[in-house]
């Protein structure tokens, strides 16, 4: 969960993220921040998720247990 | 007049990436044209599926550019079996969709292994005197992303500009020898590719792509006639070229 979090940082292109932040609050949530996670998951999770499922998500948490945890 | 002159030795063309998408449609044609084929996939199943109606006229060479080595030694034994070549088609090729702040060096050198550097290695070998015909014409496929600019395409569109540039080149260098080099851009066509990233990108991804390209989403056979003609004597005074296949979409 804490290199999860440290990339989803990056990602979000903010200095550190909690699971309980709601991804859609943060200012660079656009379609090519949903496409750099979808990256993300594939390259490190082997996971193939679209576009909408990631933006059913609500929180840095909930993507996780979704298409990251184990 | 002899024989031997009233019967044309059939033309050989090595295309990659031949099992599925455009390399398979232009795989089909040229054979339906007479050529004999060396064609290149990592999806051996794929080339036997699309063979297995001419025998004797291909050789297969299952290679995956992204790892594989020893391409040289399998293209110079397919040629000593198939003949030397008129045609070599670079099809081979991925897409990579990725924002600036999530492409890692690593995918960066992916990409271009397998879209940019594999053409390179390719006309490298394939140049030699020993393994073509005077006169051949070299094609590779490159993209509407090296002509124009997309979002989240920079590795891609590196890698196909990278090959407009390459044919340029080699048409002034190597145009004594009567090579000739020239890309084809295709815009969006309905391929395996495109799907699955349709898939990715969600419902409304391929009707917004339709919408950019004025006559609408190609075909592969739309490409596959254009490489045909720029392989042909009809196309022998055109080299150093890139010739936009794409329904429109780079005239706006």
């Amino acid at each position: 969960m804490k290199n999860y979090l440290e990339r989803m940082a990056e990602l979000l292109e903010v200095d550190q993220v909690s699971a309980d932040d709601v991804l859609e609050d943060f200012e660079c949530w656009d379609s090519l921040t949903v496409l750099s996670i979808i990256a993300y998951l594939d390259e490190a999770f082997k996971v193939t998720v679209s576009a909408e499922q990631v933006c059913q998500c609500r929180t840095v948490g909930e993507l996780h247990a979704r298409y990251a945890g184990v | 007049m002899q024989a031997s002159e009233a019967t044309p030795q059939p033309c050989v063309s090595l295309i990659t990436g031949a099992a599925s998408g455009i390399g398979r449609r232009l795989a089909q044609d040229l054979f339906a044209a007479g050529h004999s084929l060396i064609l290149v996939d990592r999806d051996l199943n794929g080339l036997q599926s699309l063979t297995e109606p001419f025998p004797g006229r291909f050789t297969l060479v299952q290679h995956d550019f992204a790892q594989d080595t020893g391409l040289d030694e399998h293209i110079s034994a397919a040629i000593e079996e198939q003949g030397r070549l008129s045609g070599l088609i670079h099809v081979a090729g991925v897409s990579h969709v990725s924002p600036l702040k999530a492409l890692s060096r690593a995918d960066l050198e992916r990409v271009m292994a397998i879209n940019t550097f594999s053409a390179f290695d390719l006309v490298k070998h394939c140049s030699k005197p020993r393994h073509h015909r005077p006169g051949m014409s070299v094609v590779f496929v490159s993209s509407i992303y090296s002509l124009v600019g997309s979002a989240a395409n920079s590795a891609y569109a590196m890698s196909k500009a990278a090959l407009n540039s390459l044919a340029r080149s080699l048409a002034i260098e190597l145009a004594p020898r009567c090579l000739r080099f020239n890309c084809v851009a295709p815009g969006f066509i309905r391929t395996e590719m495109l799907d699955a990233l349709a898939q990715r990108m969600g419902p409304d991804y391929l009707a917004e792509l339709e919408r950019l390209h004025p006559l609408g989403l190609g075909r592969a056979e739309d490409v596959s006639n254009a490489i045909q003609f720029l392989l042909s004597d009809r196309a022998r005074w055109i080299t150093g070229s890139v010739l936009s296949v794409d329904g429109g979409f780079t005239a706006q």
